[in-house]
Parts: C-alpha cells; sequence; structure tokens
C-alpha cells in the first residue's frame, strides 16, 4: 500500500455524521456486511446549491476507507450532478489500487451516486 | 525502517542463537560436514554421534526412547508418513480414519487424499471450547477404525486437547492414535513413555529451532508399524530414507534441550505477558477470546473484535506481525476454517487475530501492542456503520 492510501486510511478526512441539523443532508450507502464491506456517505447542501461539506461512515478494507475519504474531500464544493459524474477509479489512480482492491472504488462510487441521486 | 513488534511466533519461531552457533559447526570443512551414515572414517562417525545426541535430545523433551525418534523435514513429512504409513500399513484391517474439521492443512489434506483413494474419514466438529473431547471418538469408533489423527494444541487458536483420555479410547478399541504435535514442543510438558500415543508429529522452527527439520514419534512397544512414503538407501530404521541433513538435527536436538531445560521458567514468563496483555485491552468491549480459557498454551492469545473489518484491522495494526482468522485478499474473503469450526460467522471470523508471544517478546513490546490494539480498534469502530448498527440493533446483512 502507498504512502497516499495510508495517510488517508490512517487520518480519514470527513470521517463521522452530522448532527441533526436544519440544513439538507443528501445520504446514501452501498454495500453490506454480506459483501464485506459498507459506505455510507453524507452531503450538506449549501445555500448555493452546491455541497457545503461532507461525512463518511465504512466498514471495509483499507483500501475502502482511504477511498471514501478522499471522496469526502473532493466532494466538497461540488455539485449534486458532478457527484454522480464522478469515476472514483480515476479519482483514487494515485492509490495505486491492486486489481483485486478495485471493489473499493466501485462500492464508494456506488455510495455516492445513493447519496446523490436526490433532486437538486 | 522499524521492524513490527513480533506476536506471530506460533507461525513460526527466529531460530536461538544458541541453536545457530551449533548448527554452524556442521557445515563447513573444519567441522562436522561428514556423512552420518559414513561409518568407515571418522567424519562420519564424528556426525553420527552428533545426529544421535540430538535425537536423544529430542528424545528425552517429549519422554520417549531415542530409538523412536525419526529424523522428517518438519511436522507435514512428519503428519503425512504416520497418516499415509499407518493408514497402508493397516489397510487389510479397515479404511475408516477418524480426524476434526480443526486440525493443521497437513492433516486435514492427507486424510482428504486418503478419502480420495477409497479410505472413509470421519471429521469431527470441534466443541464451544475449541477442543475435541474423547467421547466424540468413541462415539465416531466403528469396527473398520484404523486411526484417528487429533492434534494436541490447536495452532490457530492455542487449545490444548486431552490426548491421554483421546488415546485410552482408542486402545480399549484397538486402533492406532496419532498426535500432530508440531505447537506442542516447549509449550507443553509431555511424558510420551506413559501417554498412550503410538506416532506424534514435531517440529523444530516452532521451538527456536532451524526450518526444514523435524521428527516423528514412532512407539516400538505396543509397535507403530507404517509404511515408509520415501525409500532409498533404508536410512532411520527403513522409515525415511535419505541423508541426514546433521546441522538441520542438531539444531533441533540443541533447540529441544534448551526448550527442555528452560520451560519450567519461559512458560510461566510467556503467561504473564499473555495476561499482562490481556489486561490492558480489556477496557475493549465486545472482544471475543476464541477457545478455552485455561486449556491453552501460554502464548496463544486468539480474540475476535465486534463491529471492525478484518482487512482494516490487520492494516492498522501494521506495526505488529500478526496472523488473522482470514485469508483476505479480496472482497470475499475466506474466513479462518478453525474459527467457522467454532461458531464464529463469517465477519466475526474474519476480525479475529491470533497474539503469539515467544522467548523474546517484552513487556515493552506488549505494551506498545496493546495500546496500538486499543487505539486501532476504537478509531475504526468510530468509523464503522456496522458498530453504531450493532448499537442501534441494525441487521446490515440485508442491506444492499
Amino acid at each position: 500500500m502507498n504512502a497516499f492510501l495510508l495517510d488517508h486510511f490512517d487520518h480519514p478526512r470527513h470521517a463521522g455524521d452530522f448532527p441533526e441539523h436544519p440544513s439538507r443532508v443528501c445520504r446514501g450507502q452501498a454495500g453490506s456486511e454480506h459483501h464485506g464491506a459498507l459506505i455510507q456517505f453524507a452531503l450538506k447542501m449549501g445555500e448555493n446549491g452546491r455541497i457545503s461539506d461532507t461525512r463518511f461512515k465504512a466498514w471495509g478494507c483499507a483500501s475502502t476507507i482511504a477511498c471514501a475519504s478522499l471522496v469526502s474531500e473532493w466532494a466538497v464544493g461540488r455539485t449534486l450532478s458532478d457527484a454522480r459524474g464522478l469515476d472514483v477509479r480515476a479519482l483514487a489512480a494515485p492509490f495505486q489500487l491492486a486489481p483485486e482492491r478495485l471493489y473499493a472504488p466501485l462500492l464508494v462510487e456506488d455510495a455516492l451516486r445513493a447519496a446523490s441521486a436526490e433532486e437538486e | 525502517m522499524t521492524r513490527p513488534i513480533y506476536l506471530d511466533y506460533m507461525a513460526t519461531t527466529p531460530v536461538d542463537p544458541r541453536v545457530a552457533a551449533r548448527m554452524a559447526e556442521c557445515l563447513t570443512r573444519d567441522g562436522v560436514f561428514g556423512n552420518p551414515a559414513s561409518s568407515s572414517h571418522s567424519y562420519g562417525r564424528e556426525a553420527s554421534t552428533l545426529v544421535e545426541n540430538a535425537r536423544g535430545e529430542v528424545a528425552a523433551l517429549i519422554g520417549a526412547d531415542p530409538r523412536e525418534i525419526v529424523w522428517t523435514s518438519g511436522a507435514t513429512e512428519s503428519n503425512n508418513l504416520a497418516i499415509k504409513g499407518i493408514a497402508w500399513a493397516r489397510e487389510d484391517k479397515g479404511k475408516h480414519i477418524i480426524t476434526s474439521r480443526t486440525e493443521h492443512k497437513a492433516v486435514i489434506d492427507t486424510c482428504r487424499w486418503l478419502e480420495r483413494q477409497g479410505w472413509r474419514v470421519t471429521w469431527l466438529e470441534p466443541c464451544d471450547d475449541g477442543r475435541i473431547h474423547a467421547q466424540q471418538v468413541a462415539n465416531a469408533l466403528t469396527s473398520d477404525t484404523v486411526l484417528v489423527s487429533i492434534m494436541h494444541v490447536n495452532n490457530e487458536i492455542g487449545v490444548i486437547n486431552d490426548i491421554a483420555a483421546i488415546g485410552e479410547i482408542c486402545r480399549t478399541h484397538g486402533c492406532l492414535f496419532h498426535v500432530d504435535g508440531a505447537q506442542t514442543a516447549g509449550k507443553v510438558a509431555i511424558n510420551l513413555s506413559a501417554l498412550p500415543v503410538d506416532t506424534m508429529a514435531f517440529s523444530a522452527h516452532k521451538v527456536y529451532g532451524p526450518k526444514g527439520a523435524g521428527a516423528l514419534f514412532v512407539r516400538r512397544e505396543p509397535r507403530a508399524r507404517l509404511e515408509a512414503l520415501i525409500h532409498g538407501g533404508g536410512h532411520e530404521r527403513g522409515m525415511r530414507s535419505g541423508t541426514l541433513a546433521t546441522h538441520q538435527v542438531v539444531g533441533m536436538g540443541e533447540a529441544c534441550r534448551l526448550a527442555r531445560e528452560e520451560m519450567t521458567v519461559e512458560q510461566p514468563r510467556i503467561l504473564a505477558l499473555r495476561q499482562r496483555f490481556q489486561q490492558r485491552i480489556g477496557g475493549l468491549e465486545d472482544v471475543c477470546l476464541n477457545g478455552h480459557a485455561e486449556h491453552r498454551v501460554a502464548g496463544n492469545l486468539n480474540l475476535s473484535f465486534g463491529g471492525v473489518h478484518g482487512d482494516a484491522l490487520l492494516t492498522a495494526l501494521r506495526g505488529l506481525a500478526l496472523s488473522t482468522g482470514s485469508a483476505c485478499n479480496s472482497a470475499t474473503a475466506s474466513p479462518s476454517y478453525v474459527l467457522r469450526a467454532l461458531g464464529r460467522d463469517d465477519t466475526l471470523a474474519n476480525a479475529s487475530i491470533r497474539f503469539s508471544f515467544g522467548r523474546w517478546t517484552t513487556e515493552d513490546e506488549i505494551d506498545l501492542a496493546a495500546e496500538l490494539v486499543v487505539r486501532e480498534v476504537t478509531r475504526l469502530r468510530a468509523l464503522s456503520p456496522l458498530w453504531e448498527g450493532s448499537r442501534n440493533h441494525c441487521d446490515f446483512k440485508r442491506v444492499s
């Protein structure tokens, strides 16, 4: 595992959840215990229609957690439409994931799409 | 770069420097390099003397006669020699073998191979405490049972089976009893002169000796007859041909001598280290001990951590050299068959870690390791929707 990946795994950005909040928060998840990984995203929407902040929770391997952290950082300031179109494998290219770990960005992508599926 | 703290002594042990020194004396021109079978000159006779001294040390550790020790390449070969050798030698008496689902692969795969050759194998399931009990063996015996093969100390969860009780049942029934003792030497005191065991496999590298050396105890009285697997020269009383690797067997002998002299001090020290570790991580909730709490070797602690992903945990604990409960290298992990046999579900089996402590484990290492485990398990749980879900009684198995 490369140092960039381990940095995101050891110090995940935007980890956790939002407390009860009046702002609009879009939520989505993908995976399950049976699948071996579960990811949840919460995207807080700003007044300008862009994502103002993010939170995630993940149960999965180090690659899954690192990909979720990377995406949670990327999403701030983007639109839901941007999020729906994100290719997480491309974003996570600097992690140099081994082929058997490529399920991780795909599952993170599914969770992000689920969270950004709400109508703008 | 700092090397991880080594807590995987049940996988292998470093060679004790005192063992390495003895081995080095048997390699070069100025040392004892002769072929132990070359009885016509002093080079060979010197080597033979060292080999026989080493045989005596192995025998002394386990309470056997030196003539009952057959040198092999390790416990895998010893298990193969005993199980196949006995099955072939007793084929005319029956073709039924009893073993368990928690044996090492060296026994499981050997029995599976015999199954494909027409033998019938009964696979016993462990009890909740991870052990195989004598009554289970008694219940499985049939008129054509020729061999029972049950390990002494389980390599994953460290539990100790009552081989005296199982052996008595085998004796009464008239079948032979083989024991995989790869994890026994130096950890549990045994006296084979008084135990109803017919053959028992040992390995050097689990007891601070070299890899590639092992032994099979083959009882002389009553004689355990077995067919050889390897032919060519009739070494080891015809049971295992091939020129003996003098340095390897000398290493195993020295390792066994040290174990015999030091285990009464070493094992309590290791037990105290294990208890210190358990006490240091005692504040973590939802940690499950795999295997019997008392009937286990001092240096083994196999724990399952609820709400944590096994693969992430192993990465988080990369400062420690450990074995995990899974061979996880893909999205679909293969959980430990031993932990699954104990009834752990796949998620918990994957989040299981075997900590094993040994000769060079220090209190400082224990404290650092425990601190790391507590910190990382807590961190990963805070991140885990499964942990949160288990607190809210959610069933994520059905979430897709």
